[in-house]
């Protein structure tokens, strides 16, 4: 009796052991696409089918309204080719590029003094990172107040005995760059933040190797730091350039693109809720779009992205 | 609309082939008729309107109240919308726009049939109602509007005087004449363009009409050209420049604030700015809340005048702008209302005969204010 | 003071001129480049201006 429970045992044992790795195979197969149906439908629902429906539309008339509308072929992409004041605007993304250079260079800047031991660091890191978390249209108008005539700016260069009496958003040089400006002051904490991180990814044992083979602060953030971060460099890099091209809050809710700020993503609002163009509209933000995988592609065949192996 | 929304997300090349879908249904452009025995109809109407402030006080549902009076057995709900134009404009292409709507003034006049039912004929329509044309397709009216405004000057009409000026300009040069006056004479500014608020300066468009004392004035825009010597828009845009050429206007125009100006031109601060009759009871307001006389709000036409008479075009409020405008600065004003198929006609909500229309300027204004 | 009513029933005409011109009277931005012209901010001449404006609209109604 006692023999034959011991082989029902066995014979059940080894008939789950058969079973068990390939419902364990199956289940791993379908686990991580489980994990994936969250984020993947909500990337699809909200990514790629309004982007799917944006190219849909740029090969229409479409006025965002009517229930009619036709297929134009590539006429709107003609036109936006063959008006060369819809691209006039890209000039302005001039001065967002030129600010994202000098932003790169404060955060990262900022990124090495607060990586070493510095005091109140961590009351600094907050202070930098703080204005990213504010709402951009907070910001807009916030500033709206800061560049008024006798307002902020001008009171607080007035402490310092500089009465300028200068319309800061008045005109488009000048608007511009105090545009550019603001947004520097917001996203100085993102890039700050990203490379901080990176910073603190290299082991601080080379810190003190170095220190030893009598390399000073320079010599660290040189040889040590700044290949370390350099994937994190490049991103960033990457990042500065489409926003740049795609900058739109700050201009709009401040300037509403008057004096010679408008850029391209205010100009192609402009077109679809403005003047109705949906169709003209899309077109332009799929060449925007194309024009900045263009600019990531031609970057990463410049900068390929080694592996770094600082040890 | 929503199917062919679907269609293009599954595939793009499918929607292009099939590129002209309709709405569907049966109702496109339908009359509303009114029905024979209103106390029979029942069902639920939706009423979707710009004005919070009345649902939240309660004077919608007086409204609701007069229309049960007829219409025993309808329910009336009211939705009220900060962003109304904006938001409208999205539900456009749904099913869910509501029964009884102002027309958002980016759906083009020829495509009302597709989305609105027809009130009547423009004959029978115009007889009654005032502003029909505005909202005519094919002989047939798609809405009514509620409220007419005029463009027009509001003015601090102490300031005005303190600068001794007491009769209208007639002519740009003596409206240019009299801003100077108020440069050197006191310490206000003698106008102010609102420029950052952007849709302030849009009324400056509304001096069609006005200048030549021309109802035709709409005609020639589509058929003249607008900037032609003389033409109503050149006029009035000229005069701007001019104001802003010879510094008559704000020092930085590019940090305005719609909110502040209305309080300082209460208070003195501002002699003019180029608005409508619908911004009277809200700079009059502003004056009550500075505490400072609100007599002091005046309002006067365009600096030009027709056979001896100064001229101002009285429109409805469809008109007037701001579509896409940041809501927190502008709330869109669209204007006259459709209707679509309902169960029952909406007439008796909306109406506004022709001798309700106010004439005066002032009278106007009391039926709309703007945040 | 007398009160006139405009003819409308050109209304949606003048809309589609004005989209397909990309004018924009029903819009702020002409005349803020006009005020910027005006003061100075924008360099050129108010007829150029206007030159401009009558071109597109012209263009437009085609």
């Amino acid at each position: 009796m006692a023999a034959t429970a011991q082989q029902t045992v066995e014979k059940t044992s080894a008939g789950a052991e058969i079973a068990a790795p390939a419902r364990g195979r199956r289940w791993r197969g379908v686990t991580p696409w489980l994990f994936l149906i969250a984020p993947l439908t909500l990337l699809i629902v909200f990514t790629y089918a309004p982007i799917a429906n944006m190219v849909a539309y740029s090969f229409t008339d479409w006025d965002g309204v009517s229930p009619e509308l036709h297929y134009t072929g590539a006429d709107n992409y003609t036109e936006i080719f063959t008006r060369e004041d819809l691209f006039r605007v890209f000039f302005v993304s001039g001065y967002y590029l030129a600010a994202s250079a000098v932003q790169i260079a404060a955060a990262l800047y900022f990124a090495t003094i607060l990586s070493f031991n510095v005091r109140f660091r961590n009351f600094f890191k907050g202070v930098l990172f703080f204005p990213y978390l504010i709402n951009g249209v907070a910001i807009g108008f916030v500033f709206l107040y800061f560049f008024q005539d006798g307002g902020t700016l001008d009171s607080v260069l007035s402490l310092f005995g500089v009465h300028t009496d200068h319309a800061w958003l008045g005109t488009s040089t000048s608007a511009n760059t105090s545009l550019a400006g603001v947004s520097v002051w917001r996203y100085l904490g993102l890039n700050f933040v990203l490379f901080l991180g990176a910073i603190q990814s290299i082991p601080g044992e080379l810190y003190e190797a170095a220190e030893l083979d009598g390399a000073n602060r320079w010599h660290q953030f040189r040889y040590i730091i700044a290949p370390g971060i350099k994937p994190v460099l490049s991103l960033t890099v990457i990042l500065s350039i489409s926003g740049s091209l795609s900058v739109f809050e700050i201009p709009y809710i401040m300037t509403g693109g008057a004096t010679g700020t408008e850029t391209f993503v205010i100009q192609t609002v402009n077109l679809a809720f403005r003047f109705n163009k949906t169709g003209l509209a899309s077109a332009a933000a799929v060449v925007l779009l194309l024009i900045i995988l263009l600019v990531t592609w031609v970057q990463r065949r410049m900068v390929p992205d080694d592996k770094v192996d600082l040890v | 609309m929503y199917r062919r929304t679907v269609l293009a997300m599954v595939t793009g090349a499918a929607l292009l082939l099939s590129a002209c879908t309709g709405t569907g249904g049966s109702s496109k452009g339908a009359d509303a008729k009114a029905p024979t025995d209103p106390a029979k109809v029942s069902g639920t109407i939706k009423v979707l309107t710009v004005r919070t402030d009345l649902v939240q006080d309660g004077t919608m549902d007086k409204y609701a109240a007069e229309f049960n009076k007829t219409y025993p057995k309808v329910k009336v709900e009211f939705e009220a919308l900060t962003n109304y134009e904006s938001e409208v404009k999205i539900r456009m292409n749904t099913e869910n726009y509501g029964d009884v709507l102002l027309i958002p003034a980016v759906i083009k006049k020829a495509d009302y049939p597709k989305f609105f039912a027809s009130l009547g004929t423009v004959e029978e329509r115009g007889e009654k109602y005032r502003f029909t044309d505005f909202t005519t397709v094919d002989g047939k009216v798609y809405g009514q509007s509620p409220v007419g405004v005029t463009p027009g000057f509001i003015y601090n009409k102490r300031v005005w005087r303190e600068a001794g000026v007491t009769e209208w300009p007639t002519t740009s040069a003596e409206f240019l004449t009299a801003l100077k006056a108020i440069k050197s004479k006191t310490d206000a500014v003698p106008y102010y363009t609102n420029f950052a608020a952007g849709w302030t300066l849009t009324s400056w468009t509304y001096v069609n009409g006005s200048v030549h004392c021309d109802p035709q004035a709409t005609t020639k825009l589509a058929e003249g050209d607008p900037w032609a010597e003389n033409a109503d828009l050149r006029v009035g845009d000229t005069l701007l420049h001019d104001i802003v050429k010879q510094g008559l206007a704000e020092k930085d125009p590019t940090t305005t604030n719609w909110e502040e100006s209305k309080p300082r031109t209460a208070k003195g601060e501002i002699a003019t700015q180029w608005l409508g009759t619908w911004a009277i009871v809200q700079f009059q307001d502003a004056a009550k809340k500075a505490g400072v006389n609100p007599d002091d709000i005046g309002f006067m036409p365009f600096p030009a005048q027709t056979d001896g008479k100064f001229c101002a075009a009285v429109a409805p409020t469809t008109t007037r702008p701001s579509t896409s405008t940041p809501s927190t600065r502008t709330p869109p004003a669209p204007g006259s209302t459709g209707s679509r198929t309902s169960p029952v006609t909406t007439r008796t909500i909306w109406r506004s005969p022709r001798s309700r229309t106010p004439r005066c300027p002032r009278c106007c204004s009391l039926t709309r204010t703007r945040a | 003071m007398k009160f006139i009513e405009v003819d409308d029933s050109r209304g949606a005409d003048v809309k589609q001129i004005d989209n397909q011109s990309e004018t924009g009277i029903y819009a702020p931005e002409y005349r803020q480049k006009l005020v910027d012209l005006a003061r100075g901010a924008t360099k050129g001449g108010l007829d150029d201006f206007f030159a401009d404006l009558s071109e597109r609209w012209t263009e437009a109604q085609g």
